[in-house]
């Protein structure tokens, strides 16, 4: 929620009001919700789930191509840029792809006659003005941010295929980056101070019983120097967030008037969300974007995804959902991946890799909420990875151009509206039963039946799943939670002070336990990261299957910024 | 560099080859022996032979297979084996640099230490269209350094640069040039300067320059604002074009050297290659900004000969060693299928008569002392059927498939750039007796004995060539002179007779005139008994066949001048006949 002080501030300062729903012109593309699914309708009135692929370009040219390092090369395989284009579009249609996704070579794919082919540009509007970390109020930034798009919308012009655009990718919505960055610009300075001001009703010192000030101490000299920590134990997350709230309401109200300005009849396809999306900007987005867009890494090597992301993401936003990026790749590969540089799904063979690519495809279809599933990306990456390293065995084609067979077949034989109109049926969860848990669960929760063992949350999951299970002797529970990438930025010694750690309180027939999620000797697994889960394992006597557990977890994140909840009485299964 | 070795660097003295050792040095110009010649950085003499467009052809993404060109990317497996394998072609086959528009980038990258010293077209001018647009005006000095600065700052440490070029074949039409500017309105700084020059000229005084051009204003003020001015006939008012284009190229070339000098203080300035084509205003006035003057020049008559007046007149008109930027011999017969047809390059029938040409240019231009390097144009054919501009000329020494014309690179590689130095610093060879006149003598100078039968000017810096030749009965003289005419200069856009191009011959006392030029005029000859042909053109051949005089030997005089006698030529020599 914006406080109304900041949001008079916010319009005052904003020279582009964003359209009005109720006067904003007809899109050529509608995205609408119809018999509980969504779509995206195209402008003949047809019903479209846009299956598409990124990344759908020539790759190395002639004078960066080294023979010692191959990569997709299409002048290798095409004696021109024709040739490809042709070639490349009839290959898509042939496998089943409907739109051409981001990082796609447009001006050439346009060219080869495929009226049923759609295309969703990405403008990089933010990320190349440096938003949102620099003063999106500075008239230099709008201006810079109003050419990116200039640019490369007026050239597609006149092209009915075009549905809309991203406005960015992977924005780096890391707010404790963002919240010291804020101090930086002016007019984002004297907002933040607007907004301390509000919420701690011009008392200095109630503020800081949330935040360490430096080099500060009163609210006038905020307006002019210095900045502020989080206080470890106090509640100053909450101010971040409503911050971060301004920013992304300001980012995403400029991204769409900017794109509106130039094509009034395209849709704005939110801007791609890291697999990792905030709650505070995705609601921020909903007012502003038409679907709300997010790449996805499957959670789990089975090509499974974390039970509270799309759910909760649709939630907070309210809009159609397009998925622009998901992957799988196979150990066994022609082009030399070797799959490392991350994370990934990663699977051995190209049959595995097919399987697991069609879990995710026939997920995502029968999601309903759902408009479409871009998948990453045309080509293998190069063998020894690309620019930064990265060195997967993304592509539909290996670097010599040549299809993986078992990959293409799949996406051919998808009848994606029929697909749509499915409900994938309810997956299991511990309401269930308790599941019982091998050895090797201890340290990967992809080992586990995880649908089995999912605890459904009590309300709504921002930040993560929690799974449970047994073995004799001992409980166990697997926390998956999502975490800022820069929490560190927040206190003022740039670390994160074990009282502000992620926390999990636990009450299990009896009195509470409060466990540090980062430090706590149960975990007997664990990762950190913006991705982070633990394993932990309760020593319990005399579990036996049929026997009742009656247990209440509360996880919260880092700086205490969610608390997700759960609570029931479950019964331990054989 | 530091500002201390760029000095040193800079204050090189022609005439004194460079000794400089430090690690940090840059090409000079210098002497080696009596002939001019680059210096490279660790001082050694450099006369360089180089290829233009060295760069791997049409690029993928705008091929379109209708019209078939060069393309390194179906050749090669990558640009690094285009770049290692362009370099040994080009040195297996006698060339030691890269010339204009080659992809340097390229080089850099992939062959840093094995890369040829190399060559840049900068354009600085042409980004705003020099000279046509006013070159006095802000917004033209801005366009320069932008140019400038986007391009010279990462060449500006690099050893391997030899030189900049400012410019390409900038358009130095100088009635033209004098028009457009006087067209300019009252308030722009150039129209301003042109109304200051005639004031000078004219010492203030309106009815002076009145009675030399023709205008409807009646006072400077007036003068100012109007756009209509015509050259009279009869009076001298050729000579204030003339000081105004010698203003012009002032202004370019001082501003050129100022704008590269404010980003790379040691690299040599190298002019702006002209097109077959001088203004001698124009090449005046670059003297003091440029290290070597540069020209295009193909060759002027197909068997590879040049006209000796050019080079030498642009060597003595700026005091530099001079560099011949591009050179051309296309065969119809060629393997690319172009058709040779879409300008005024020099064309042979076969590959055999183009190597054979080739290596009359090429040795000729290195026998002129002051001649320091000839670049080729170009490495490859030009597309099958023309580049964007429909230039579709066999100009390579690649054909489109990437196939050397092994003709034409074994008289490259067959070269001897050493003698051929030694022997420049001997005088060029000239008339003894008057040669035997060719068979096809009236139709072409292209068939005259040009070398054996050339007559050296008295004039300090000739506009035209003098030749003679003859048979049992006449004489012939044949002259070639360079003189561009725009008629708009003149009254009803007609050059008036008493202004066109002069041609005058006195043999013993009998004087003869020949005037010619002008749209679909024929040339006039005040003698009968003459017979005149001519061929048209910038360079303009007129030849005159006049019945052989009895004695064994006569005085001939000769004087051209061009229209509305801008500039002149004289000769006085005795011809041996040997009858």
């Amino acid at each position: 929620m914006i406080l109304p002080v900041v949001a008079a501030v916010l319009a005052a300062s904003t020279p582009m009001t964003a359209t009005g729903g109720s006067q904003a012109p007809t899109t050529r593309y509608q995205a609408i919700e119809r018999n509980g699914r969504a779509w995206i309708v195209t402008p003949k009135g047809d019903k479209l789930f846009s299956l598409g692929v990124c990344v759908v370009e020539p790759g190395e040219s002639f004078a960066d191509y080294d023979p010692a390092k191959p990569g997709y090369a299409a002048f290798r395989y095409y004696d021109n840029a024709s040739d490809w284009s042709k070639d490349t579009v009839e290959r898509l249609q042939r496998w089943g792809f409907n739109t051409i996704g981001a990082w796609s070579k447009a001006d050439l794919l346009r060219v080869p006659p495929a009226p049923k082919l759609n295309f969703t540009p990405i403008l990089h509007i933010g990320s190349s003005a440096g938003a949102p970390w620099v003063d999106m109020w500075e008239p230099a930034t709008v201006k810079l941010m109003d050419d990116v798009a200039k640019s490369q919308i007026l050239p597609l012009k006149g092209d009915n295929r075009v549905i809309g655009y991203f406005s960015d990718n992977e924005q780096g919505w890391w707010y404790g980056a963002l919240f010291d960055w804020g101090w930086k610009g002016k007019t984002s300075r004297h907002l933040m101070t607007s907004l301390f001001r509000a919420r701690y009703h011009k008392s200095w010192s109630s503020l800081c019983r949330d935040f360490v000030p430096d080099r500060v101490a009163s609210f006038d000299e905020l307006e002019k120097r210095g900045r502020l920590y989080l206080r470890p134990g106090g509640n100053g997350i909450k101010t971040v967030q409503a911050w971060i709230s301004i920013l992304a309401d300001r980012y995403y109200s400029l991204c769409q008037s900017i794109i509106k300005k130039y094509d009034p009849h395209a849709l704005y396809l939110g801007d791609r969300y890291i697999s990792n999306f905030y709650p505070e900007v995705a609601k921020a987005s909903a007012k502003y974007v038409d679907v709300c867009s997010t790449n996805l890494n499957a959670d789990w090597i089975d090509g499974t995804f974390a039970r509270f992301y799309l759910p909760t993401l649709r939630r907070l936003t309210g809009r159609p959902i397009m998925i622009t990026e998901y992957y799988a790749c196979a150990r066994e590969n022609r082009s030399g991946n070797k799959n490392n540089s991350s994370g990934f799904p990663t699977v051995q063979t190209q049959k595995d890799r097919a399987r697991i690519a069609l879990v995710q495809t026939r997920a995502l279809l029968r999601t309903p909420y759902v408009v479409g599933a871009h998948w990453f990306q045309y080509s293998d990456e190069p063998t020894f990875g690309r620019g930064d390293g990265e060195n997967y065995d993304f592509g539909l084609v290996d670097i010599d151009n040549k299809p993986y067979e078992e990959v293409v077949s799949m996406f051919a034989g998808l009848n994606l509206n029929k697909e749509h109109l499915r409900t994938e049926p309810a997956p299991s969860d511990a309401v269930r039963g308790i599941p019982t848990v091998a050895k090797a669960c201890e340290s990967d929760l992809n080992a586990w039946p995880r649908d089995r063992a999912f605890v459904p949350p009590s309300g709504l999951s921002e930040r993560g799943d929690l799974y449970i299970a047994w073995s004799e002797g001992a409980l166990y529970l697997g926390v998956y939670w999502n975490e800022d990438r820069f929490a560190e930025a927040f206190y003022r010694d740039g670390k994160v002070p074990t009282q502000e750690h992620a926390r999990l309180t636990l009450k299990i027939d009896g009195a509470p336990r409060s466990l540090d999620l980062e430090t706590t000797p149960l975990a007997i697994s664990r990762t950190l990261g913006v991705r982070s889960w633990a394993i932990l394992k309760l020593p319990i006597k005399n579990l036996r299957a049929g026997k009742p557990i009656t247990f209440s977890a509360t996880v919260t994140t880092r700086a205490r910024a969610y608390a997700t909840r759960w609570h029931g009485k479950y019964t331990l299964s054989k | 560099m530091s500002a201390l070795l760029a000095l040193l660097c800079l204050s090189l003295v022609p005439g004194e080859p460079a000794r400089s050792l430090a690690k940090d040095a840059f090409y000079a110009t210098g002497q080696s022996g009596s002939a001019s010649c680059f210096i490279d950085p660790e001082g050694k003499p450099f006369w360089s032979f180089g290829v233009d467009c060295v760069e791997p052809g049409t690029p993928w993404e705008s091929y379109k297979p209708e019209n078939d060109a060069y393309r390194a990317y179906k050749l090669f497996p990558g640009a690094k084996a285009w770049t290692l394998d362009t370099i040994s072609k080009l040195e297996s086959w006698g060339f030691n640099s890269l010339g204009g528009w080659s992809d340097t980038t390229l080089f850099d990258r992939y062959a840093p230490k094995e890369r040829l010293p190399y060559f840049v077209v900068l354009h600085l001018g042409a980004y705003d269209q020099a000279p046509w647009h006013d070159m006095f005006a802000r917004q033209f000095e801005k366009a320069v350094d932008d140019a400038a600065k986007e391009q010279i700052p990462k060449l500006a440490k690099d050893p391997k640069l030899v030189g900049y070029f400012s410019d390409n074949e900038l358009g130095w039409w100088g009635d033209t040039l004098f028009k457009s500017y006087f067209s300019m309105p009252g308030s722009s700084p150039g129209k301003q300067r042109l109304v200051k020059l005639f004031r000078d000229h004219y010492s203030d005084d309106f009815s002076r320059l009145r009675e030399e051009w023709s205008t409807p204003a009646k006072t400077f003020d007036e003068f100012a604002s109007t756009t209509r001015l015509y050259l009279r006939a009869g009076g001298s008012g050729m000579s204030v074009v003339n000081e105004w284009l010698s203003m012009l190229g002032t202004r370019y070339y001082s501003l050129m050297r100022d704008t590269i000098r404010r980003y790379d203080r040691s690299h040599l300035i190298l002019g702006d290659r002209y097109c077959q084509y001088y203004n001698l205003e124009i090449a005046k006035s670059s003297a003091p900004y440029i290290d070597v003057a540069s020209t295009n020049l193909g060759a002027e008559w197909n068997d590879g000969s040049i006209s000796q007046f050019f080079l030498d007149t642009l060597h003595r008109a700026t005091g530099k060693p001079v560099i011949i930027t591009e050179f051309y011999l296309c065969a119809m017969e060629n393997r690319s299928g172009n058709r040779n047809s879409s300008g005024g390059f020099p064309i042979v029938q076969t590959q055999a008569e183009r190597a054979t040409a080739f290596k009359k240019y090429v040795e000729s231009v290195a026998a002129l002392p002051f001649v320091i390097g000839a670049h080729w144009f170009q490495f490859t054919d030009e597309p099958a059927k023309g580049r964007g501009d429909g230039e579709n000329y066999n100009m390579g020494l690649l054909d489109i498939h990437g196939k050397p014309y092994e003709e034409l690179t074994e008289a490259a590689a067959g070269l001897d750039f050493g003698s051929l130095r030694v022997r420049s610093a001997a005088n060029p060879p000239s008339m003894q007796a008057v040669p035997a006149a060719p068979s096809r003598v009236m139709e072409d100078l292209k068939f005259w004995p040009k070398s054996v039968g050339w007559a050296p000017s008295n004039s300090e810096l000739p506009m035209a060539n003098l030749y003679a030749c003859r048979d049992q009965n006449y004489l012939y003289l044949g002259l070639f002179a360079m003189d561009f005419v725009d008629e708009s200069l003149y009254e009803g856009e007609r050059i008036p007779e008493s202004e066109r191009p002069l041609w005058k011959i006195e043999i013993g006392n009998h004087p003869i005139e020949i005037r010619y030029g002008g749209s679909k005029r024929p040339a006039s000859c005040s003698d009968s008994s003459v017979k005149v042909a001519e061929l048209a053109g910038l360079k303009h051949s007129v030849l005159a066949k006049v019945p052989l005089p009895k004695e064994n030997a006569i005085d001939l005089a000769s004087e051209w001048f061009s229209h509305s006698r801008g500039e002149s030529t004289s000769w006085k020599v005795r011809l041996v006949l040997g009858r």
